[in-house]
Parts: structure tokens; C-alpha cells; sequence
């Protein structure tokens, strides 16, 4: 006997025994069938159909679907199957209908690619609905011109993975949400691509996600939506030229670390937008390039750390009714206003950050400056009253207030200070 | 100068401040394919269509004879033009405290040459985009033919008759510039003659004036601009308005429109702001069934349902028929409700007091 002869052998066994196993567990798990039969979908094979093929599979089957247009929509997966696209599976709702929805349990579906959920303003037409599941995975498919992309409503412990969505820009005023959570919990939406829907992430009374690593760009409203959805994370995602980065309203808990929100520009456009949120931390960001850096609005409790702000219209503002919010050790570079707000006093406190416009000296070189920093500038305060003052800006009268209030501080709120502001970047 | 023609003064230069909310000049297209009309307004810092849409169904049309795309973003004269009209303003405004008949004509003048300088202005751009055509890409050709519309009055282009004519601002603007010009000749006549007989009715035809814009005023000043959706932001929630089915506004007696996302956000802004005197207020909400256009709030139907996702998830729409509206709410396992239902609802389930 050969030595390949023997190999082959060898690993026709093991083949066996994993048969052996995956039959015994199948055994297990549903004792009604002794193998999870694999279903082949597309011209030539079994069914031409997906809804036959989705109707003729048992739970615990498998239903491969080839390369093909397949014109089907209101398509209903309401038992324990994995949809898996060979090839490339177009599957197109002919932006009139809804394409598929989920009503099972532990459900997988990868590689598909989802064209044309159509427009409703009545009912949210999505691509892929996954409706009262507990597990689940969507991993892997690709999204295009559909009203909604993915869509969970009252679902736990699914997983988004890898899914590229685009909605395109001519039918953006009738485009709908790329993902869309809605009350739901313990959902993972890791490394996604979202591009031109309203808004890229949307979570409504969600709990205890993580969202990590995704790109959501061009977004007509938000690359990411908070709405009443407490203690979730969000960690190292990119949100690009969204009409403003992410809004967190009226929400707690909220963890937002390590992600970069650039080039939001427009009339009201922030990086961050916080609206009546509390007791969050918000670390290790950077931003970049926007109007507004964060906006902050009714915020109670925030922890402000180690963040970049470079090159923005306003770095910060801050309304009035913001109370015990902390910053601390983050970088302001080149940003044209530092700090506004439109309150005399300031609730929160500043301490231990990098000011690039700070001009005072450090004669005990312990790397803190010896005179406190006020990022309100009497300018800011200005524009906050009068935009249209605007005009003025870099102008010689405003560097000449600005300088006659630092030297006599008078109108700039005495409590927004920063008393140990560094002589150098913070790393 | 006499207190009344000072103050008569004040009012013409103030209301120049209409040029901020209503439209200074319209172009009119009609032709049989649109029973209803197209057009194009030119306010004091933008352009829009007369009706929602217009500007698209125009600049198409114009590809089809090589005309160059409007867009009012490239328009610089739009960013300017605030600010020079404020200037008049307050140069009106100066003129009339200091109150020296003989330095009257100095904002004759200057708004003289503002207001030609604007024509002017409004005929290049108009010689541009007529005759600067893209023969490559033109669909329709006529040898010679230039599109250029008139600068006032109605010309035929094709099958189109374009009409150019003041809007209601501009026509408040000139009104403005008869009242000062009125006074300022009354008060150098009475120099000249230099009579001290008490100034005889300059006021009746300057009430008249005054009535005429108020009126003009109040037909314009309570309908809502329409919401431009992607741009336009709350004032209740600082949310963007991006739902057309949802869009909702607000008309201050004044005039003042404030935007909403949501109906749920237009009730709550008025409940929050009880300490005002909302008398004259007007409601306007979209309908969900007739996107993009806001109604008065008689003219609207309401549902709330858990099922209804309006964008701050109260649950509301509005319909434009009972018939709608009740088959959705039948649909939706809803309920019909009217404004004060709504108010006691929005109150609970957003705790305001």
C-alpha cells in the first residue's frame, strides 16, 4: 500500500468521524433527522425558487443559494436553517416590497447580496428583518439602494458582521436606515460599512450592545443614533461626512471609545451631538475637521478624557443646563474657537488639558502652566449672541477684546477655567 | 422734522426687513404639461421652486436645450446680499433718528443703487445661463434661439411663456422706497415754501402704503415655507428633519416658523413653552400618505400606534383623509385622536409638566 494510498485513508476516516460526530449531535439536537440535509437553490438544481427551498427545509438544514436574480420578496425563514449565498445571489425586492424576514431562533445568514427593499412610509420595508428572535447571525452580505438594510425589532443575541450597506444618493430623501435596532439587546454589530442611508446605525430602546469597528460615511443624518438605548458601547468606528457624526439622546451609560468622527461639516453638523444623556464616559476619540466638535446639551455626569479635537469650528459647546461634566488630559489643537457656551456660569470642570492657544509660561518647569487657561474667549461669547459677528473673525478688534479680557477678565464666566492646563500635548 | 414723519421713517426703513422671509422676485414658467405651474423664487439668501420639486422639473428641462444647472449654492450674490441689505437698514434707521431732512436722500440714493445694481445682477446671470448653452449636450436646437428670461414682465420661450415679476418682498421693499421718497419730498416742499402750516395729509397715503404691506404681509406671512428636509434642524429635539411623511412646523403670530421633525416635538415645544403668549400660533404637520407638503392642523387626520415608528417615537402620524386614517389605525392596531388627546398623551409619556 502506498503512502498516499494510506494518507487518503487516513483522512477518509476522519471525514467518518466527523460525520459520526455531526450525526450524533444532529441526533441530539433534533431527533426527528438524522442529517441536516444541505438544500441547493438556482437554475438547474432542486428549486429554481428560494421560497420553495425555504419551504421544503427542515430546522438544522442548510439552504445554499447559487448564482442568480431572484425576483422573491416577502420571503419567510420561520425555522432553524443557515442561508448561505454561493457565488452571487441577488436577491431583489423591485423597491416595492420587503425581501426577507426571520421569525426563528439561531438563524444564519451569510453571503447574500440584497438589492432594491422598496420605499414605504407607512410600513419600514427592509432587506432583512429579523423580528422576536433570540440568536442569530447576519454576516457577510451586501446591501444596496434598499429602504431599510437590516433590521431587529424585539431580538437578543445576534450578531451583524462584515456587511457592506449602500443606499445611493438619488433616492436619498427616501432612503431609510442602514441598521436599525429596535428594542432589542445584547446585539454585536462589528465591522459593517454603511454609506449614503439616513442613518447609518440606528438604536431604539436598545440595550447592552456593542457596536465596534463598523464605517459609516455619508449618511444623510447620522453615521450613529442613540435613542432611548442605555449602557451600550461603541469602540474604534469611523464616522465620515455624515450630515453630523453620532447623536446620543436622552440615554444613559454610554461608553464611546477610540473612534474618529472627521469632516461633518454643514449648518447642523456636529461630530457629537449629546442631548439629555447621563453618567457616560467618552475616551481615546478623535475629531476632526468638524463644525462642532461635541455638542452638549442637558448632559449630566460625563467623563471627557484623553480625546483629539484638531481642526474644528468649535472644539466644544456647551450649553447651560450641562451639569458635572469632566475634561480632563484631552488635546485642543487648532480648533478656531476652543470652548462656547451660552450660560454665564459653568457647571462642569476642566482640568489637566492641552490648550494650543494657551500663552502662558511655566517657571517651575513642571509642565503645567502657572496661569489658569479660559477657553471661552470674549469672541466666542460674542458669536454665541450675535452670529452674525462672525464676519469679524481673525480680525484685529476681536484679537484686541480677547487680549483686554484675558488681561482684566470680566465677562467670561469666571468657573469655566482650566487651572493646570499643559505646556505640551498630552500622548 | 416732526415726531410722526420720524417715525414714519423708522417704519419704512424696518420694513425692509420682510426681504428676510418673503421672496424678492419670481420667474414664472407656464405651459400646458404643468397645469400647475413652475417657478423659481429668488429670496434675499437663496433660491427654491415655487412649489416643492420645482427647481429639479427646471433644471431638467433646461438640459434639454444645454442650459447650465441652477444652483444656488454657486450663487455668491446670495451670500452677500443679507448683509447689504442690513446695511440700508441701518442706514434708514440712522438717517431717521438723526433726523435731518437735507441728508434724506443720501438712502434714496444708496437704495437706488442697490435695487439697480440687483437687476443688473439678476439680467447677467439670466444673459448667462440663456446664452452660454452646451450645444454638445443639447437635446434641442434651434438656430439662434437664446433662452434668456425677461428681467420684468412675460416673453416666450418655446412652449413656455416665462414671467418675471416681483415677489412679495420685493413689492414690500419698493413700498418702503415710496414712503421715504413720499416724506422726503413733502419735508423739502415745505422747506421751500417754507409755510409753517401744519403738514397737510402726508399720512393718508403712507397709512394706505402701510396697509396695502400688512396685507400682503399677512397672505404670505401665515403660510409655513415648506421644511427643507437634510438641512433644516428641530428646534425641539436639534434633531435634522430628514422624514417627509413627519415634518411638522410651527407660525408664530409674527410670522417666525419654527421646524420640527415630528408632531410629537411640535406639541412638546408648545407645552414646554406655556410662558409665552401663544395667541395666533398656527399648527402645520406633513401627512404620511401625501409626503413633503404641511397642512394646516384642521386639514389632518391623527393615528397613535406602538407600530407607527414617527421619528421620535411617540407613535404619530397624520393622514390627509378620515378614510386613510382609519384604515391605518385599523392596521396598525391604533387609535384616532384630535389635538387635545394629543397634548394630554405627548404630556405623560414625555413627562412635561
Amino acid at each position: 500500500m502506498s503512502k498516499s494510498d494510506n494518507r487518503f485513508r487516513r483522512r477518509n476516516w476522519r471525514c467518518f468521524e466527523m460525520r459520526v460526530v455531526a450525526a450524533g449531535l444532529a441526533l441530539l439536537v433534533n431527533s426527528a433527522c438524522l442529517y441536516a440535509k444541505t438544500i441547493v437553490v438556482g437554475a438547474g438544481y432542486e428549486h429554481a425558487t428560494i421560497s420553495a427551498a425555504l419551504g421544503s427545509a427542515a430546522a438544522g438544514d442548510t439552504v445554499v443559494i447559487t448564482t442568480g436574480l431572484y425576483r422573491e420578496h416577502d420571503l419567510l425563514v420561520d425555522r432553524k436553517l443557515t442561508v448561505l449565498g454561493h457565488g452571487e445571489a441577488i436577491l431583489d425586492g423591485e423597491l416595492r416590497h420587503a425581501i426577507m424576514t426571520v421569525k426563528s431562533d439561531s438563524v444564519v445568514v451569510r453571503g447574500l447580496h440584497f438589492v432594491n427593499a422598496g420605499v414605504s412610509f407607512v410600513k419600514d420595508n427592509a432587506a432583512l428583518r429579523f423580528e422576536q428572535v433570540i440568536g442569530g447571525i447576519i454576516d457577510s452580505c451586501r446591501f444596496d439602494d434598499n429602504f431599510f438594510g437590516i433590521y431587529l425589532a424585539d431580538s437578543r443575541q445576534c450578531r451583524i458582521s462584515n456587511n457592506v450597506l449602500q443606499a445611493s444618493q438619488e433616492r436619498e430623501s427616501h432612503s431609510g436606515n442602514g441598521i436599525h435596532l429596535w428594542k432589542s439587546r445584547d446585539i454585536a454589530i462589528y465591522g459593517n460599512t454603511i454609506v449614503g442611508h439616513r442613518d447609518g446605525i440606528y438604536l431604539e430602546f436598545v440595550r447592552h450592545s456593542e457596536i465596534q469597528g463598523n464605517q459609516s460615511r455619508l449618511n444623510r443624518r447620522y453615521g450613529l443614533h442613540f435613542m432611548y438605548s442605555d449602557s451600550c458601547t461603541y469602540t474604534g468606528n469611523t464616522f465620515r461626512e455624515n450630515g453630523a457624526g453620532v447623536a446620543v439622546m436622552y440615554t444613559k451609560g454610554v461608553s464611546m471609545l477610540n473612534n474618529e468622527f472627521a469632516d461633518n461639516w454643514g449648518a447642523a453638523s456636529y461630530g457629537l451631538l449629546l442631548k439629555d444623556i447621563a453618567d457616560s464616559r467618552i475616551a481615546g476619540n478623535r475629531f476632526l475637521r468638524n463644525t462642532v466638535g461635541i455638542f452638549n446639551e442637558g448632559s449630566t455626569r460625563i467623563v471627557v478624557e484623553k480625546n483629539e479635537f484638531r481642526e474644528n469650528g468649535w472644539a466644544l459647546k456647551i450649553m447651560a443646563n450641562c451639569v458635572d461634566n469632566n475634561f480632563t488630559g484631552n488635546n485642543f489643537i487648532a480648533n478656531a474657537f476652543q470652548v462656547a457656551t451660552n450660560g454665564r456660569r459653568s457647571y462642569s470642570t476642566f482640568a489637566g488639558n492641552y490648550w494650543s492657544n494657551y500663552e502662558g509660561y511655566d517657571l517651575d518647569r513642571d509642565g503645567i502652566g502657572d496661569i489658569p487657561f479660559r477657553p471661552v474667549s470674549l469672541y466666542s461669547l460674542l458669536v454665541e449672541r450675535m452670529p452674525g459677528s462672525l464676519i469679524l473673525l481673525r480680525s484685529l478688534l476681536t484679537d484686541v477684546l480677547d487680549l483686554a479680557e484675558r488681561v482684566l477678565p470680566s465677562l467670561t464666566p469666571e468657573t469655566f477655567i482650566d487651572a493646570e492646563p499643559h505646556m505640551r500635548m498630552i500622548l | 422734522m416732526s415726531k410722526t414723519s420720524r417715525a414714519i421713517l423708522l417704519v419704512a426703513a424696518l420694513m425692509l426687513s420682510a426681504t428676510y422671509f418673503l421672496p424678492l422676485w419670481q420667474i414664472q414658467l407656464k405651459a400646458p404639461q404643468y397645469p400647475e405651474g413652475l417657478g423659481i423664487q429668488i429670496w434675499i439668501n437663496k433660491m427654491t421652486g415655487i412649489n416643492e420639486g420645482d427647481l429639479n422639473k427646471i433644471n431638467n428641462l433646461n438640459h434639454y436645450i444645454g442650459m447650465k444647472t441652477i444652483q444656488p449654492d454657486s450663487i455668491k450674490e446670495l451670500q452677500i446680499m443679507p448683509w447689504v441689505m442690513r446695511g440700508v437698514m441701518i442706514l434708514g434707521i440712522a438717517l431717521a433718528l438723526v433726523a435731518r431732512p437735507r441728508y434724506l436722500w443720501i438712502w434714496l440714493a444708496v437704495f437706488a443703487v442697490v435695487a439697480i445694481a440687483g437687476l443688473v445682477d439678476y439680467y447677467i446671470w439670466g444673459y448667462d445661463y440663456g446664452h452660454n448653452l452646451d450645444q454638445a449636450k443639447a437635446i434641442i436646437k434651434v438656430p439662434g434661439m437664446s433662452y434668456q428670461p425677461p428681467l420684468i414682465g412675460s416673453k416666450k420661450l418655446l412652449n413656455f411663456t416665462a414671467i418675471s415679476l416681483p415677489g412679495s418682498g420685493g413689492v414690500v421693499a419698493m413700498v418702503s422706497f415710496l414712503i421715504w421718497a413720499a416724506v422726503t419730498w413733502r419735508l423739502w416742499r415745505q422747506r421751500v415754501n417754507s409755510d409753517r402750516r401744519q403738514s397737510k395729509p402726508v399720512l393718508a397715503p403712507i397709512a394706505a402704503a402701510t396697509l396695502l404691506t400688512l396685507t400682503l404681509l399677512g397672505c404670505t406671512g401665515s403660510q409655513p415655507r415648506p421644511i427643507n428636509y437634510g438641512s433644516d434642524e428641530c428646534a425641539y429635539c436639534k434633531m435634522t428633519i430628514v422624514e417627509p411623511g413627519y415634518g411638522s412646523a410651527l407660525m408664530t403670530a409674527k410670522g417666525r416658523q419654527l421646524n420640527f421633525d415630528s408632531i410629537e416635538c411640535l406639541v412638546a415645544y408648545r407645552l414646554k413653552n406655556q410662558t409665552q403668549d401663544q395667541n395666533g400660533w398656527t399648527n402645520w404637520v406633513s401627512a404620511v400618505d401625501a409626503p413633503g407638503t404641511l397642512y394646516s392642523q384642521d386639514k389632518v387626520h391623527l393615528v397613535h400606534s406602538g407600530e407607527i415608528r414617527s421619528p421620535m417615537g411617540a407613535g404619530l402620524a397624520a393622514f390627509t383623509s378620515t378614510e386613510a386614517a382609519d384604515a391605518a389605525s385599523s392596521e396598525a392596531h391604533g387609535r384616532r385622536l384630535d389635538w387635545t388627546d394629543l397634548e394630554s398623551l405627548i404630556r405623560q409619556e414625555w413627562s412635561i409638566e
